[in-house]
């Protein structure tokens, strides 16, 4: 029932930028795997039996699986209670809510920090709706 | 003890999976939006990005 992100991204993918392309998509699919196999109780190998390509992207998959556990339980959860996730909840909760090493990815990736109301998805019409509005204005004072 | 597998638990386990590889293409920059993922449609998953 599951598993169509793979061919969907790969549809909608920025060809213009394919470097690294191969390494993203075998890193996309290994963490989705391991986080699947986490979850059901699967013991994992061990990445040091593995040659040193596999070893590396096996061990960054399990590492990426710790890091952002929190984040997928929060999108899985919302994916199951809702039946979707928007793009918008998807970018909130994957830049404000990994907070690891007291910056969120959004930080890292520079963009504007949100706080922990603005999270929720009614916060987020509210506050697209006061942007669009301020928008609005800011136009009118232009043009008058 | 291992816990047993139920369907739920199954369920789940590939709604994260779904949810982990998008978000893997997305912090990689490749998709360039963020994606939007459906299970509603069918009965069945569907995930297509915005």
């Amino acid at each position: 029932m599951f598993g169509s992100i793979i061919r969907v991204a790969l549809s909608r993918i920025d060809r213009e930028d394919s470097e690294n392309l191969a390494e993203v998509m075998a890193d996309a699919v290994l963490f989705g795997q391991i986080v699947e196999s986490r979850m059901l109780g699967v013991t994992l190998p061990d990445p040091a039996k593995f040659p040193a390509g596999v070893n590396a992207a096996l061990a960054r998959a399990m590492t990426s699986a710790e890091l952002w556990k929190p984040i997928v339980n929060s999108l899985t959860e919302l994916l199951l209670r809702d039946g979707r996730v928007t793009g918008a909840q998807f970018a909130t909760v994957s830049e404000c809510g990994n907070t690891s090493g007291g910056l969120t990815t959004g930080d890292r990736l520079g963009r504007h920090r949100l706080e922990d109301d603005q999270l929720k998805p009614s916060s987020l019409v509210a506050r697209r709706r006061k942007e669009a509005s301020q928008l609005k204005h800011e136009k009118e004072l232009h043009h008058g | 003890m291992i816990e047993p597998l139920t369907p739920s638990k199954l369920e789940r386990a590939r709604a994260a999976r779904e949810v982990a590889t998008a978000l893997s293409l997305y912090l990689s920059g490749k998709i360039p939006r963020a994606p939007y993922l459906d299970v509603r449609l069918h009965h069945s998953s569907r995930a297509v990005s915005d």
